[in-house]
Order: C-alpha cells, then sequence, then structure tokens
C-alpha cells in the first residue's frame, strides 16, 4: 500500500508493523506526532501493546528498559533535550543489552531555544553502545524502523533511528507501506536471550567487579564490530523481501570522483540533485552517504573513499572545541591510509538549528573545495551570516 | 563463538532461589484483616466495609444479604439513622466520609425490590415473646427468628413499628417502606399480635409463663413537663403526642404562630410536621446549634423550610386570656460550664427577658420510660430497667432493650440492642457460657469495641477474612497517596415548595450511579481487596495471588522484611512484627 | 518540478490542504513532498505550507522560495503579509475571497489570479463554523479547475482518503468550488 504520509507517521507504522509490544514515550516537539499516531493506534486496536504514559524521558526509557528486560519488543521515540535527559538510561539499555528501538527526531540543543534540525542531540550519544543510523527519507525511515528491530534482537544491543526535524518528521512523500504478513515473516516474535522470569528467578543488575567488567565491555564492543555485518544481512534480506536497500554507507555517482561528498540526513537529497548538475557538467563530483555512525563503517569509507582527490565532510552538528562530528571520525578512519590513496579531507559545518541547507550552499562547498589545495586547519562555516 | 565465563549481561549465574533472603529478616509482615472504623462505629453492628467491598465487585445480592444478616430495617436506617458510621469512617480525615447511608438506603430498597430467601438456623423449640415493635423488638424478633426461634411480638399500638411508626414523620420514612420491611420480619414466621397492651390486657404475670424468655422493649413514651406554671392550659401539647397524632392522620389545629419548645429530634420534628400544617414555627432551645442533639441535616431541612431557630432561650412562663394560650414569655440563656453529658449548662440571664406571641406551644424537651408499666421485680436503674449489654435483666429470662433501658435513644442504637438481646436470649435458651459457638469469646464477637456481628455468633461470615484481627484500622495506617480525592455525593433533594405543601418524601438519596460511585470511594478500611500493590511492590516478588482471589501468600524464606508491602498497602491489612514475638 | 505555496491562518487546514493536494497528485502518479513551513503554529496566526510535484523523485530536501503558485485561504493576509514574496513572475494566485479577482489589481498587473468564496462554500456545507469556516476542501475544489495539472476527481479521492471527519461534505463543497472559480477578466501580467 502506497500512501503519502509525514516522517513521524513512517516511524509510528515501522513500529506498529514490527509489533512493539510496550511503548513508553513523553512527547516533544518535533516528535510528538510519532506517539501520538502510536497511542491511537494502541487505543483503538490496530496494535497490540501497552502504552505507558511517563513523567519522563528518563522514565520512558527506565519503562523500556524494564519491558525489555521481561522479554518484550520495546519501543519509544525523543528528541534533542528529551534525548539529553534519557542519558543516563541509554547506557543501562547498551549495558544491558537490551534490544530496545528509539526514533531520534534530531532537532538542536538549547539555548538558544530552537526546534529545528541538528545532529548534535543523537551525535552527543555516540558513547552509549546505541546503534545509530541515520535516515534520508520517509521511506527510509519506515524501513529501518522494522529492520532496527531485527537487528538488535540479533546483536542484543539497542538501535537508534535517527530523522531530521521537519525535514522527514512533518514532511508527507510517498511511502510504500508492506503487508504486516510479510512484515511477520521478516521480523519473527523476539526470542531473548536473557530475561527476567519468575519461574526462574535471577538476579540482573548488580554489582561487576574488576575481574569481570572489562570482558562484558569487551563483548559489548564484539557485539558492536558484529553489527555492521548483521546489518548488512538484515538489509539483504529486506532486500529480497521488499525490493529495497540503503547500506550503512552508500556510493552515489562515487565512481572516478575526484571530489566525494561525505553527507548524513537529508542535506543527501539535496546533495545527489547538486551532484546530478555537476555531473551534467562532466565535473568529478560524487556523494557517499553515511547512514550507520555507530559502529562507525571504517573499512566502508576507507574502501569509497581511499583513492578520491578530495573529500569534503558535512556536518549538520557540532563538537564545541573541535567542529564536525563526521568529519572528525572520517579522519580518523583515513589517518593510516596508504599516502598516495588518503584523500585530503575538508570539513564543513553547515545548517546548525535547522539553517536550510539549498543547492547554492552546497555549491558553495564544491567549489571551495576545488579550489583549495589543502584543508584548512579548522572546519569551515558555510552559510553564515556575517 | 563458544560460551565465555563471563556472561555479556550483569545477570546471576544460578537462580536467586537459592539466596534465602529471608533470613536477613528481623521484622516480617503480618497478612491480616483488621476492622474498618465505620463497622466498629456503627451502633447496629453492620459490616459496612463488606458490603461496600461486594458493591465494588458488583455483588449485589451478596451485598444485601451481608447488611440483612446484621440489619433487619436498612431501607428504614438508610433514612433516618444519625449515621455515626460516617463521623468515624477515615475518609473524613481524607476528604469528605462516604455517603455510607445513602449506600445503605439504596441497598435496602434493593432488598425490598429483590427479596432474598433469607437463610434460618435449625428450628428450635423454644417460644420468645416480645413486648413492643420499635426497632428493639423488631430487631430481637427478626434475629430470633433466623435463629431458628418462634418468636411473638406484642404492641399496644394498632399496628408494628413503635416509635418508626407513630413518632417518626412520613417525610421523613415513607411507611410503605416500614411495612415492607416489617412484611419482611413476618415472613420470617415471627407473628404479631397488635393493641394489646401487656400488663394491662395480659398480666405480666401469666404472660410470662406463655414463653420460654421474653425480650421488654416497650419504649419511652412519656413526654417530659417543662414544668412551668398554666401548663395544662388549651394551646400547650406535648410534642410527641401531637407527632403521633399527625402519624395516626390527624391534622391538629394549632393556630397561626407555633413555638416548640427542645433541641432534639422530636423538636425539629414538630416544627417541620407544624409548618407542615400551616403554622409559622420557632424552635426554643437553650443552648446553640452546636450542642443541638438533633440530627445536622434534619436542622438543616428545617431551616431551608422555614422553621426559625432561636437559640439560648427558654419559656419560663405562659400567658394565656379565657383559658387559651396567648404568649409564652421566655429568658435568655448563656453557657457555663460543662455538665455531665459534656455539654454545656446553660444559665438564664435573669433580666433578660421577652415574649412570643403564640398559638400553639409544643413541648419536645425528651421522653421517659412507662416504669409503672413493666413487669413486677424488674430492677431499674436510673430512668430505667438495669439491662447488661446482651440484655439480660435482673430477672432470669427476662431480657430488656431499646429506649426502656438507659440506652442511647436512637433507631440504631435500638436496633442494635434487640440484636445483642437475641444473641443473650440465644445463649440463655442453649445454656452457653460466654464463648461462642466457634469458642470465641463476646468481645471477639464486637466489631473492633464496636456491637457484635450476627455473623461471626452464627459462625456464618459469608465475606472471605484472612487471619482476622480484631482491631481497629485508624487513619494513620492507611497509606492514602494510593487515593485520589474525590467529592462526596449530596443527596437529592426535594423542591422547597414540595417539601412544604405535604408529607412527601424530602430526602430523596442518590441516584443509583452516584450512589454506586460512594461506595467505589470506600477504602476498605483494614481488608485486603487484593489491589495487588503489595505484590506490584515487594523487591524481593516475595508475595504471589493465591489461586482462586484468595488474597496472596507471602513467601517468608524469600521476605527480607524490607516492609515495603506494609507501607504500601493502601488500607492496613499489611502490617509488621518484629521476628520472633 | 512546480513549487506551491499556500498561505492560511491556524484552524483554517492549510497542512491539511498540502497534504490532500498531494495526495491527489499521488493518485496521478506524480512524486511528492508536502510539508509545512518548519515552526510552531497558532490558531488564528499566518500559517504557511508547501508542495512540491514532479514527474521524477524529488531530490531537494530544502525550503520552497520561488514557487510558481499561491494557494491563499485567508484574503486578508494579503495586505497583511508579503504572500507574493518570490512567487516567480507570471505565477498563479488563487484566492480564497468575495471579492472578484479584478479587485486585486497590485496583483493582476504582475500575476494570473483567480478567486472563489471558498468560505461560503465551506459554511454552506457545515464545515467548520460561519466565523470559522474550514476552507482547504473547498478551495482545492478550485484550484483543480484552474490549474489544468491537477484533476477535480484525484482532489474528490484524496479527500475521501485523508478528510475523516464528514468526507463526502468535503467533496461536495470542492465541487461546488470549482463551478464557482472567477477568474481575472483582464490578464495583464508580465
Amino acid at each position: 500500500m502506497k500512501k503519502v504520509i509525514i516522517g513521524n507517521h513512517a516511524v509510528s507504522w515501522g513500529a506498529r508493523l514490527a509489533r512493539a509490544e510496550v511503548i513508553s514515550a513523553y512527547p516533544i516537539t518535533p516528535q510528538t506526532q510519532v506517539v501520538e499516531e502510536l497511542s491511537e493506534m494502541c487505543a483503538d486496536g490496530r496494535l497490540d501493546a501497552r502504552f505507558l504514559k511517563v513523567e519522563s524521558e528518563h522514565s520512558a526509557m527506565a519503562a523500556c528498559i524494564g519491558a525489555s528486560a521481561t522479554g518484550a519488543r520495546a519501543f519509544t521515540a525523543t528528541s534533542s533535550h528529551g534525548l539529553a535527559l534519557m542519558h543516563e538510561m541509554l547506557h543501562w539499555a547498551a549495558g544491558g543489552r537490551h534490544p530496545i528501538v528509539m526514533a531520534n527526531i534530531n532537532r538542536a540543543l538549547g539555548p538558544g531555544w530552537n526546534i529545528w534540525t541538528d545532529q548534535t542531540d543523537s551525535l552527543s550519544q555516540r558513547d552509549t553502545g546505541w546503534v545509530q543510523l541515520y535516515c534520508e527519507t520517509n521511506q527510509e525511515v519506515l524501513d529501518t524502523t522494522i529492520m532496527a528491530f531485527r537487528l538488535a534482537e540479533t546483536v542484543d544491543l539497542p538501535v537508534m533511528i535517527v530523522l531530521d526535524a521537519f525535514y522527514l518528521s512533518h514532511t508527507a512523500e510517498p511511502v510504500d507501506i508492506p503487508d504486516q504478513d510479510a512484515v511477520d515473516a521478516f521480523l519473527p516474535r523476539r526470542q531473548a536471550r536473557f530475561k527476567l522470569d519468575v519461574s526462574d528467578p535471577h538476579a540482573f543488575g548488580a554489582l561487576v567487579r574488576p575481574d569481570s567488567y572489562m570482558e562484558m565491555r569487551l563483548q559489548l564492543q564484539e557485539a558492536m564490530e558484529r553489527t555492521r555485518d548483521v546489518f548488512d544481512r538484515v538489509e539483504v534480506e529486506w532486500q529480497q523481501r521488499f525490493g529495497r536497500r540503503y547500506g550503512a554507507v552508500e556510493a552515489y555517482r562515487a565512481d572516478d570522483a575526484e571530489l566525494l561528498l561525505v553527507t548524513s540526513g537529508t542535506i543527501t537529497s539535496t546533495a545527489r540533485f547538486v551532484v546530478d548538475r555537476r555531473r551534467e557538467r562532466n565535473e568529478a563530483v560524487g556523494l557517499v552517504k553515511v547512514k550507520m555512525f555507530r559502529p562507525f563503517p571504517v573499512e566502508r569509507l576507507r574502501a569509497l573513499l581511499g583513492g578520491a582527490r578530495q573529500v569534503a565532510v558535512l556536518d549538520r552538528n557540532l563538537s564545541p572545541g573541535r567542529g564536525g562530528i563526521f568529519s572528525e571520525e572520517t579522519r580518523a578512519a583515513l589517518y593510516d591510509l596508504p599516502e598516495e590513496t588518503r584523500p585530503a579531507i575538508h570539513g564543513y559545518v553547515v545548517g546548525l538549528g535547522g539553517r536550510d541547507v539549498t543547492p547554492t550552499v552546497l555549491d558553495e562547498i564544491i567549489d571551495r573545495t576545488r579550489a583549495s589545495a589543502v584543508p584548512e586547519r579548522e572546519d569551515v562555516w558555510v552559510g553564515v551570516n556575517p | 563463538m563458544p560460551e565465555r565465563r563471563v556472561s555479556p549481561v550483569a545477570v546471576s549465574q544460578t537462580s536467586t532461589l537459592v539466596t534465602k533472603t529471608g533470613s536477613w529478616k528481623y521484622i516480617r509482615p503480618l497478612y491480616q484483616d483488621r476492622v474498618a472504623p465505620c463497622n466498629a462505629g456503627c451502633p447496629v453492628g453492620i459490616d459496612i466495609e463488606g458490603y461496600m467491598s461486594l458493591l465494588r465487585e458488583g455483588r449485589w445480592d451478596e451485598a444485601r444479604d451481608l447488611l440483612l444478616l446484621e440489619n433487619p430495617l436498612p431501607a428504614t436506617t438508610g433514612r433516618v439513622c444519625h449515621h455515626p458510621c460516617e463521623t468515624s469512617c477515615n475518609r473524613r480525615q481524607f476528604d469528605e466520609p462516604v455517603s455510607i447511608h445513602a449506600v445503605e438506603r439504596m441497598l435496602g430498597d434493593y432488598a425490598l425490590e429483590h427479596p432474598p430467601s433469607l437463610t434460618r438456623a435449625a428450628e428450635r423449640s423454644e417460644e420468645v415473646g416480645i413486648v413492643g415493635s420499635g426497632p428493639a423488638g423488631l430487631a430481637c424478633a427478626y434475629h430470633l427468628a433466623r435463629l431458628g426461634y418462634g418468636v411473638t411480638v406484642f404492641d399496644a399500638a394498632p399496628e408494628p413499628g413503635g416509635m418508626l411508626r407513630l413518632g417518626i414523620p412520613e417525610y421523613r420514612l415513607p411507611r410503605r417502606l416500614l411495612d415492607g420491611e416489617i412484611e419482611r420480619i413476618r415472613a420470617l414466621g415471627v407473628s404479631f399480635q397488635c393493641g394489646v397492651r401487656i400488663g394491662q390486657d395480659v398480666p405480666w404475670r401469666s404472660f410470662l409463663g406463655l414463653f420460654d424468655a421474653v425480650f421488654v422493649s416497650t419504649g419511652a413514651h412519656l413526654g417530659k413537663d417543662l414544668g412551668l406554671q398554666k401548663e395544662n392550659v388549651a394551646g400547650v401539647r406535648a410534642g410527641l403526642a401531637f407527632l403521633k397524632a399527625v402519624n395516626r392522620g390527624e391534622r391538629p389545629e394549632l393556630g397561626r404562630r407555633v413555638v416548640v419548645v427542645g433541641g432534639g429530634n422530636t423538636a425539629i420534628d414538630c416544627a417541620r410536621t407544624a409548618m407542615r400544617l400551616g403554622a409559622e414555627t420557632v424552635v426554643l432551645y437553650r443552648r446553640t446549634s452546636a450542642e443541638m442533639p438533633a440530627i445536622p441535616d434534619e436542622i438543616e431541612e428545617a431551616e431551608r423550610e422555614g422553621v426559625q431557630l432561636v437559640f439560648l432561650a427558654a419559656p419560663v412562663a405562659f400567658h394565656a386570656e379565657d383559658g387559651r394560650l396567648r404568649a409564652v414569655e421566655c429568658v435568655r440563656m448563656r453557657l457555663g460550664d460543662a455538665d455531665a453529658s459534656g455539654r454545656r449548662r446553660p444559665i438564664p440571664v435573669p433580666d433578660d427577658r421577652f415574649t412570643i406571641e403564640v398559638d400553639t406551644v409544643l413541648s419536645a424537651i425528651g421522653e421517659n420510660a412507662d416504669l409503672a408499666g413493666l413487669p413486677p421485680e424488674l430492677a431499674v436503674q436510673e430512668s430505667g430497667v438495669a439491662a447488661d449489654a446482651l440484655g439480660t435483666t435482673s430477672r432470669a429470662g427476662v431480657f430488656a432493650g431499646g429506649d426502656v433501658t438507659n440506652a442511647a435513644r436512637t433507631v440504631a442504637d435500638a436496633l442494635g440492642a434487640g440484636k445483642r438481646a437475641a444473641v443473650g436470649i440465644d445463649r440463655y435458651l442453649r445454656r452457653l457460657s460466654d464463648d461462642g459457638p466457634n469458642g470465641t469469646g463476646l468481645p471477639a464477637l464486637r466489631f473492633g469495641n464496636g456491637n457484635i456481628s450476627m455473623a461471626r455468633w452464627r459462625d456464618a461470615d459469608p465475606v472471605h477474612r484472612i487471619n482476622a484481627l480484631n482491631e481497629l484500622v485508624e487513619f494513620d495506617d492507611l497509606n492514602t497517596s494510593h487515593f485520589r480525592r474525590v467529592r462526596r455525593r449530596r443527596d437529592d433533594r426535594l423542591s422547597l415548595a414540595e417539601s412544604r405543601g405535604g408529607f412527601a418524601e424530602v430526602n430523596l438519596g442518590l441516584d443509583h450511579e452516584d450512589a454506586v460511585s460512594e461506595a467505589l470511594r470506600c477504602f476498605n478500611c483494614g481488608v485486603c481487596n487484593h489491589c495487588d500493590l503489595c505484590l506490584i511492590f515487594c523487591p524481593d516478588v516475595a508475595i504471589s495471588r493465591r489461586a482462586n482471589g484468595g488474597g496472596y501468600d507471602i513467601a517468608l524464606e524469600y521476605c527480607k522484611g524490607c516492609g515495603v508491602c506494609a507501607e504500601e498497602c493502601p488500607r492496613g491489612a499489611l502490617t509488621l512484627t518484629r521476628e520472633g514475638l | 518540478m512546480r513549487e506551491i505555496r499556500f498561505h492560511g491562518r491556524g484552524g483554517q487546514g492549510t497542512v491539511v490542504a498540502s497534504q490532500i493536494l498531494a495526495a491527489a497528485l499521488f493518485r496521478e502518479g506524480k512524486q511528492v513532498q508536502s510539508f509545512p513551513a518548519f515552526g510552531v503554529e497558532r490558531r488564528g496566526a499566518p500559517v504557511t505550507a508547501f508542495l512540491r510535484m514532479a514527474d521524477s523523485p524529488i531530490l531537494l530536501r530544502c525550503e520552497i522560495r520561488e514557487p510558481d503558485d499561491l494557494v491563499v485561504l485567508d484574503p486578508t493576509l494579503i495586505t497583511a503579509t508579503d504572500v507574493t514574496a518570490g512567487l516567480k513572475p507570471g505565477g498563479t494566485i488563487l484566492i480564497n475571497s468575495a471579492s472578484s479577482p479584478d479587485h486585486y489589481t497590485d496583483l493582476t498587473r504582475r500575476f494570473r489570479v483567480a478567486t472563489v468564496d471558498a468560505s461560503d462554500i465551506a459554511t454552506g456545507h457545515g464545515l467548520g463554523s460561519r466565523t470559522q469556516p474550514i476552507v482547504n476542501t473547498a478551495i482545492l475544489g478550485a484550484l483543480a479547475a484552474w490549474s489544468g495539472w491537477v484533476a477535480l476527481e484525484s482532489i474528490c479521492a484524496a479527500i475521501l482518503e485523508e478528510v475523516p471527519k464528514r468526507p463526502e461534505a468535503n467533496v461536495a463543497a470542492a465541487r461546488e468550488a470549482a463551478a464557482a472559480l472567477r477568474r481575472a477578466a483582464v490578464a495583464v501580467h508580465a
């Protein structure tokens, strides 16, 4: 069934088709419609899930952890300050290896108080042990939400689906909504590896001493490393069933490109438009879209970016005191490439707090990069008013 | 991948069942039903909490039967009782007491519309005679009949009901309801002999010889004199006699202005009745409204209907012309120190007098029992027959209760006395000691320190009790954080015009839905109603539901005595005790 | 690619209008993208919504600055705000107004203008109240009659699909408005 729906409802549809069993969430702009729709689905019986109203995002995640610990499929959604408030519980979810799926609508953190898109909220949760998958279209949002459960429950890690405020959350576009039966075949009921069970009681979350903690962390790290391959397998199966695939990293007209843009989220779409125009003029410009941020797809990026002359990484986020987070990660991933294949990496900070990233902005980045023999020491801010 | 020694999550390798955390505890939870203060505060001895709990679960017939186990006249008491249960309701300290009287009234009416088949114990050969068919006599007859005895009730009046029929105005108690409730007693096999004054029509000596036991409940019908000159002048009447006349269907001529003297229910009944007969009515009371013994709702209704209340005033002289009352002279009073009853004593302010022109004075300052008409050789104490808690008098086989003794003169107290006397007579006829049939002593029959429970005496409590403890639950024993504040529903009232214009019932009670809402406001103090909070909060998962809704089991080998269950229990059904006590 | 901008006030159904139009165009096989002006909405405050339509997948994910067409759900906005900002020369403006399009001489000089009394039509079908009619479906009917790039039947089908409350009355309003469209007598545009 094809419908024109907003990105937030694509999230709701994903959680519904995945048959989430417990949904606990607290409303925040621009996420509100996600849970509004889900609560209606629960109320009118379209979704057989327990919907828990809670007093904060911290509680929402705590409730998801509790639900997940009993073996239930748990889902939540949040944004910005709500995600920040969850921070402690995000560690608990990952450390407890709870396969919770959460949608985060990228929104700037205040002050200045701002409800528009910015990736700093999700990227601030980089070290919590959550898988992070960024989306470009509403179709990708829906597909990724369902795949996220399969991925999470395979590697026993929580997964965050990330989408841009307004550019996806409030934008309606056609989405192919799969049949429930087909989704059920792709995503069977969760089989929890560890779960609370009163008939076989165990103690969970007890003190872990220095003699065991590192081994547990090592397994978390190994699960993250395994996630790259598992995600590929999940996507292949999704493609077989539904005909669509996104890739942890996607190359767009990247063959023989001298300059590769590295993007994430909705900037990617506009960048495709600009790349198309440049290619029409026979300029060797291509694009690499990063969908998976954690685990970071290091080998994939080395393979795709290695050999290009220049790479321009676009960051709609900021680690104050350093710069764009994707550019930083990309530089680290490519650092030990042989000099002859290692591209010059130019970092650009754009579109913070929802500032529009137009073809003009992208053209400026391309032109500026091509004109620079060596990258600036610090990331360059584009589209800033004087 | 090979299984690692360290689990990827912090989970114990062995089942926690091996860790008997119960060995840590030095306090333990006690899961015991206790007694709600409404039950203890009810002079009738009704398991109010019990029927509220049944109503909560929609078990109407069982709620009705539980109520009828203790109270033969719920449609009556739901209307005329001064409901001390509501005074003791713990909810009073939270928001407002549960409107218990309205729920009882609804259940009482339900019982008349859906008559139960009342259970009776095995038939016994003994016959009991009851003299006086007021609430005490009716209660005694009803309970004795249900205990299996043959019972005959005698009354001097043409119809049974005593003061309920003779004294209480129709607008407070429609007679068809009283008739219905008496009919239910008759249907149990109780026979009524009315128009017979024992001691006059039948000598006591021969009467006592006819029965294995006798219960005397002849009430108090002699109006007290005001003690003033010209009290016999035309226009000065006894209030109770006036009420009886109206209740017989007479419409006495009162004139334009009526003064009622007194502050009890008889005074208010007189005033409201006189007003209905067209008189301007004033109530003179020598204390203030705070000391007035009449039911507050009745006082409020009287004022609403236009009765004028004059406080701190007492009549001192009647002025008559041509043998007919013209005015009453009054003196102002002030309140002095408290008297024996705990109320402040009224003291006249000597020179502060005033006069009210009046056509009729109704005196309603109390009634005395007619001790002259009692069986001979019956010991009297103060102004009533001397009787103990079970109605035992100085004469073997003769029991007494109600207004003829020194008990508090309310319908509820009379019903309670009749019930206790039934137990006393049952013990006497079965030659039982103080122990009940199941070996419990008499105190164990009481709801806390309140009246006795017929369910316990008959050892037939239909409510499942969990290790019942005869201890009152006070407000501080509750955890009210689990309750929401909900306003008490007000009884519906007849319009003012309709009220004043006749004798139709004024208080219309609550509609069905509101009455059920009131039942749902009940905290169920002290009685587990399976709310699951203990189970939810127990950090050791040591509490589990019993099969068939029979409450909870506490696995003491895992309970480590944290006390959270007792802390969270909203109603005090879980308490803590020191280990080893 | 065609870009359309809607102007209305909070409560008139402006954003929903853009979504119904998107659904209608999607039924016709077009690629669509509709979105509100990103921000906070309040009843009565000016509201803007956008729509992109194309034959091939839409790659642009940025705001619309130079629309081809305007749909104005509240005539008071024409004086209250700069509705024509960025409108391409010769672009079209459809206004919910009881006046003739020739009343808007400032606009007819530069753009193609049509009007329809969508408020009256919506009220006639019991949509919203007399003071606050919900005009979005009516004006879409007029748009279908005028634009030439979306069929009235597609609009009606999309209304039945997207409007949860009283869809038939909304369809009737759209049909009535399509018949009531008034074009400018003189088209004096650049």
